[in-house]
């Protein structure tokens, strides 16, 4: 048997807040396999992107461990090559990015900083990178002010593909976008991912994006991992009443998802007199 | 239990809000910008009527100009006509200022903010009522406001009308926000993305609640959104809004199940299908998206307004 790619392994994380203990992963286990990409569904409070920032290093956990490629790497300073290998794509990009920099200095740092090829020939290389996301090379010289969401969200594919990451993690890389935006940040999303053979995590509230793109799925509910399987298994057939409630309470644009969909509606109907939202 | 049903367009029904030839221009450094190009809409008594499209469509811009929230703004020119019932409001800022909030009132995206956080619930409840009713007591202003809220199903009212906004989770706001709005018992309801800010279970809860209480009073919605499933959920006319210009319009079962126009289609295909295991194939161009308004069948006459 193989080692993982990578594995979480009871993993809990508590916040304090006013004297309040917030548990944001309650003892949490998956395992991310080489070259997949698993989405991490929930909505808020589900503690996903908790999870997204132990696996890069911003949060360690209170207790359990994170291993990537069978080293721990949680719960101590990252060493610089584990910080390029895992690379994080925001739901902003307008935030990631640094507004005083032009899109060609944010990405050429992040191959100053890896010390990635020659310094002489990292202008061309942020020029190809910016080609590989489908940017002109003028761009290079535009400030992210002036542009689009779509096109911020390709800028930071590319400065996430300049470190040559094996792992990228991504928080709701396109629940900002517009509908034909999205569609064209996902198809871009996807065939980088073949051409490098990248892993990502994908976290994500949107299932009908996870239906698209995923091999695997895990479902987060208030910090607890409720249901996991391949993304065939749980759209056909979820067996967890809150994964149900998640896919029938997506508004759909076609009769024959709404079939779908209402299959699972009979034991999860949505109450307007609930009141636990 | 889709909740859009079909509609029954009889061109006698009398219209709440007509908007006609909407033009909006900004002026700025470089000349006079025009972002909505001669947009025509109406909604009808009773009838809850979608403007779908992306950012930047202007979308957003006509609520605004309808709730008459853009007037004062400096370098906006504006030519048309909207008007709510018989009544043109457009340059009428005294009379639009008088309505909202009694004949016209609205509902916002992110519930938390549209609110000023240092008023109690109890507090706006008071102020929106004395905009109906200038005398009303403070005892009465207090039992309408509960009675509206045990309607949107919140079941300690008294806790709610001594919050703070910020106190309550983004759906009991969102429930706070949806009373608000109908405690005057409005003719119509702007409603601007209501709930997308919320999670997908708590949105589906209060669009549900928000059909049931329109449904009841028979109140008019005209419901701006850039999403096209809820769009089919909850409308049922639809008009697709790109760049500043109506492309189609038509009722939602005739939208959702023949799209004409080349955008409305290309939006369509973009969205992720729940029972589609690839990711949506959107061609690069936007060739045809200019192409003129189609209008489908029994969609197109807007009746005379009735008083």
């Amino acid at each position: 048997m193989t080692e993982p790619f990578l594995s979480v392994e009871h993993v809990t994380k508590r916040f304090r807040s006013d004297g309040h203990e917030i548990v944001a992963l309650d003892d949490v286990s998956l395992v991310v396999e080489s070259g997949e990409c698993h989405a991490i569904i929930g909505e808020s409070g589900s503690g996903k992107s908790t999870l997204g920032n132990l696996i890069l290093g911003i949060e360690q956990p209170t207790s359990g461990l994170v291993r990537f490629k069978s080293e721990v790497v949680s719960g101590r300073r990252r060493p610089l090559r584990l910080k390029r290998a895992i690379q994080l794509i925001q739901q902003n990009p307008l935030s990631a990015l640094n507004s005083r920099r032009t899109v060609g200095q944010s990405v050429r740092l992040a191959l100053d900083v890896h010390h990635i090829g020659e310094r002489a020939h990292r202008r061309r290389r942020v020029i190809e990178l910016l080609g590989e996301v489908g940017l002109p090379a003028e761009y290079a010289d535009r400030r992210p002010r002036g542009l689009s969401g779509g096109e911020r969200q390709r800028i930071a594919v590319s400065r996430a593909l300049a470190c040559k990451p094996e792992l990228l993690v991504l928080d709701e890389p396109t629940s900002a976008l517009d509908v034909l935006v999205q569609a064209r940040v996902l198809q871009l999303l996807m065939q980088t991912r073949r051409q490098y053979g990248l892993t990502y995590l994908f976290i994500t509230h949107d299932l009908a994006v996870v239906r698209g793109i995923a091999d695997r799925v895990s479902v987060f509910q208030k910090g607890r991992l409720v249901e996991a399987g391949s993304t065939d298994e749980i759209f056909a057939a979820p067996r967890n009443p809150y994964t149900r409630r998640l896919l029938s309470a997506i508004p759909v644009v076609t009769a024959e998802e709404a079939r779908h969909r209402d299959q699972f509606r009979s034991a999860a109907e949505p109450n307007v007199a609930e009141t636990d939202d | 239990m889709p909740l859009a049903k079909p509609v029954a367009l009889s061109p006698g029904d009398a219209v709440v809000l007509g908007v006609r030839n909407l033009h909006l221009a900004f002026s700025g450094p470089r000349g006079s910008v025009e972002v909505l190009h001669g947009v025509s809409l109406h909604v009808r008594r009773g009838e809850k009527v979608a403007l779908v499209g992306e950012s930047g469509s202007g979308k957003s811009t006509i609520a605004r100009l309808v709730l008459g929230l853009l007037h004062d703004q400096g370098g906006a020119t504006v030519s048309g006509s909207v008007r709510l019932g018989s009544r043109e409001i457009l340059g009428d800022d005294a009379y639009i200022r008088a309505a909202r909030g009694d004949r016209v009132s609205m509902i916002f995206q992110d519930p938390v903010s549209a609110v000023n956080p240092a008023f109690t619930i109890g507090d706006q409840f008071r102020e929106v009522l004395r905009r109906k009713d200038p005398a009303i007591s403070n005892s009465e202003a207090t039992r309408r406001a509960r009675a509206a809220l045990v309607d949107v199903y919140l079941h300690d009212p008294d806790r709610v009308l001594a919050s703070y906004v910020f106190q309550l989770s983004g759906g009991m706001s969102q429930r706070v926000m949806i009373a608000l709005a109908l405690v005057n018992a409005p003719d119509l309801l702007v409603a601007d993305e209501p709930g997308s800010s919320l999670d997908v279970t708590v949105q589906a809860r209060t669009l549900h609640l928000m059909n049931d209480m329109i449904g009841r009073r028979g109140t008019s919605v005209l419901f701006i959104s850039h999403n096209l499933g809820v769009v089919r959920e909850f409308a049922d006319r639809v008009y697709v809004i790109y760049r500043g210009r109506i492309v189609e319009h038509a009722t939602v079962n005739q939208l959702f199940v023949d799209a004409r126009h080349p955008y409305t289609r290309a939006l369509l295909a973009a969205v992720p299908k729940l029972d589609e295991a690839r990711v949506p194939d959107v061609p690069e161009t936007t060739y045809g998206f200019a192409n003129p308004l189609i209008e489908h069948e029994g969609c197109s006459e807007q009746p005379s307004v009735a008083a």
